[in-house]
């Protein structure tokens, strides 16, 4: 049986036509065109000639029946998503998961009431959902309410999805009639219950009916007669179904290292810490997504310089250049995004772009632990989660795949402490695994469809780096 | 609202874990709804947590004998953050040393408690109180 798979990046339009046979998968044949933005189906439909599924002239129309296509797109590098919420540390921190984990791009965070410059900043720059939030269910009403009035009498005109407390949903329902808008659970029904889910779901339909009107992805739709995923939902759906199906790789993280973001998910069976460990904080999910916006190899270039840490002149220099080189080159592809290393000099200025967003991006997305002296002795209080066991990281993306492998990545320096002193829970010695061909966000697509298969396909991809790329460390203090 | 909102927790670096779970058990059979927040609690993760969920009180322990350190500023920091009117009562082992009951609930009044009990306090008083007080600071509707 075959199926097709594309994924429409931002950059690029990747397809593969696979082969399942026997309960496996195999790649047999691959295509890349540069994404059309102005109407979408041109590249897919370059993408589907140059698998050989397409005959030349033949009309979109005519591909449905015989073989199955699996679609995601990024759409503009994935759907905005402003965040409201009550607390800074309470709902505001789990609407900002919740758009995350939707596959969303973050675009703002919004904290107690929104301020009449919040509102014209929402009224100039709309994101494409604004996600309401505030209050656990029998809570807080009284700013969601206000919220709510505020964004009914301004003439933002983002899809409104309110998943804040349920006591007040029918007021805010009532205040905003006439905007677009959507009701759904409680993110945070209780203090100690992240419900993400319902959100999360409703962003997904949203995405589909607002965001991929125009470009020409409905006429992709009526002919697939099934909808596209978000690509960064289908990787999280993947990432879930890697941790359930794929029993080597355990608890892992997983990091795609794009132009503008490096998108961060981690996948653990038991995210919050024994009795030994006092845990603060909203609760951590098992699957978590985190993107960020400063980590990237071209558009976000300089940024990832401005981010680094001192290790990056040692690694600079270790590699025999001068951190001026570097620069130089940043600015240059930040101005050239469409720019390739063209010479040995400049892939090593690369692999040390991607190593400081792998690094910098693994010690932003582990948690912290910080010991504290009690009248009983020391004990110790965790925020976030703890990736200190997790062996392995898988990098994905289109440069990861690209990179020589004779080369081992520059080592990926975490630095053990944060500007507070408390430990970073990163991972302690784990191996980088490659993903040599780019197809996590191809299999992510058919994933749903044949988990196993999907999970067999990335796994007999990925390739070993050379070297532990992350310093072994000590933690200044003995786990709990 | 039928069931009060209440938000427990034990304050500073303290760990004594198992009055508070008494006093959740003990709460919670009172038909209030109990947001228990456990050992260790920062003055914030009180705030936090009283502004989410709409609680009209905060019961805070403090058993370690450091509970003046811990609690000083508790009261304007609620104001600081928009909880004008929440009601705040301390109770435990507050002070080191063998200091009179009636001085050290003097102390923590003045520091912007309203209610404080010992070690030894009646829990059926303790909700009594309680509710009268809540009662009081509803507004009149």
């Amino acid at each position: 049986m075959q199926l097709i798979s594309v994924d429409i990046g931002s950059t690029y339009t990747k397809g593969a036509l696979l082969v399942l046979r026997d309960g496996q998968l195999h790649v047999q044949a691959r295509a890349s065109v540069p994404t059309t933005q102005d109407d979408l189906t041109t590249g897919f439909v370059q993408v589907l000639l140059a698998l050989g599924v397409l005959e030349e002239k033949t009309q979109l129309e005519t591909l449905a029946p015989t073989i199955p296509v699996y679609v995601s797109s990024s759409a503009k590098g994935g759907l905005s998503v402003a965040a409201v919420g009550l607390v800074p540390n309470v709902t505001m921190e789990a609407a900002r998961l919740t758009a995350l984990s939707a596959g969303g791009r973050v675009s703002r965070v919004f904290s107690y009431l929104l301020t009449a410059a919040d509102i014209e900043l929402l009224e100039q720059n709309p994101p494409d959902i604004i996600l309401l939030s505030g209050g656990t269910d029998g809570g807080n009403e009284r700013y969601v309410r206000q919220n709510a009035r505020r964004l009914a009498a301004s003439t933002v005109p983002s899809c409104i999805v309110y998943a804040g407390n349920r006591q007040a949903a029918e007021d805010v329902e009532r205040c905003l009639r006439g905007k677009p808008f959507t009701v759904t659970e409680n993110i945070l029904p209780a203090l100690d219950c992240l419900n993400p889910e319902p959100a999360r779901q409703v962003i997904r339909e949203l995405f589909l009916q607002r965001i991929v009107q125009g470009k020409g992805l409905e006429r992709l739709i009526r002919v697939l007669r099934h909808d596209p995923l978000p690509t960064p939902l289908a990787i999280l759906e993947f990432v879930k179904i890697l941790h359930k199906h794929g029993t080597d790789l355990e608890d892992f993280c997983l990091v795609d290292v794009g132009g503008a973001t490096t998108d961060y998910y981690s996948a653990l069976c038991h995210p919050l810490p024994g009795p030994e460990t006092v845990y603060r904080g909203i609760p951590e999910p098992r699957i978590k997504r985190t993107v960020e916006g400063d980590l990237g190899l071209r558009v976000s270039a300089c940024s990832v310089l401005d981010a680094a840490g001192p290790s990056l002149e040692a690694d600079v220099a270790h590699a025999g250049h001068r951190m001026e080189s570097l620069q130089a080159y940043a600015r240059h592809v930040e101005a050239a995004p469409g720019h390739l290393a063209a010479c040995a000099d400049e892939a090593c200025y690369d692999r040390l772009l991607f190593s400081t967003c792998v690094s910098i991006a693994t010690q932003r997305h582990a948690g912290r632990l910080r010991s504290v002296y009690t009248a009983d002795g020391e004990r110790h209080v965790q925020t976030g989660r703890d990736l200190r066991h997790v062996r392995r990281i898988v990098l994905t993306g289109g440069y990861a795949a690209h990179m020589n492998l004779d080369h081992c990545i520059p080592a990926m320096a975490t630095v053990p402490v944060d500007d507070t002193g408390s430990s970073i829970l990163a991972p302690r010695s784990p191996v980088c695994w490659i993903d040599r061909d780019h197809l996590v966000p191809l299999a992510a697509n058919v994933a749903a469809a044949h988990p196993e298969a999907a999970t067999r396909l990335v796994h007999d991809n990925l390739v070993r780096t050379r070297a532990a790329t992350v310093h072994p460390h000590e933690h200044p203090r003995t786990s709990p | 609202m039928n069931h009060p909102v209440i938000v427990l927790g034990v304050i500073g670096a303290d760990c004594h874990a198992v009055g508070n779970r008494i006093l959740d058990m003990y709460f919670s059979s009172r038909s209030y709804h109990v947001v228990n927040l456990g050992v260790m609690v920062s003055q914030d993760e009180f705030i936090d947590a009283a502004i989410e969920t709409g609680a009209q009180a905060i019961l805070v322990s403090s058993l370690y004998g450091h509970g003046e350190i811990d609690c000083a500023g508790l009261r304007d920091r609620c104001i600081e953050r928009g909880l004008d009117d929440i009601i705040l009562y301390v109770g435990g082992n507050l002070v080191i040393g063998k200091q009179r009951f009636e001085e050290v609930a003097a102390k923590f009044r003045t520091m912007g408690f309203d209610r404080v009990f010992g070690p030894d306090a009646d829990l059926a008083v303790v909700d009594r109180l309680l509710r009268q007080d809540i009662k009081r600071r509803q507004p009149c509707s």
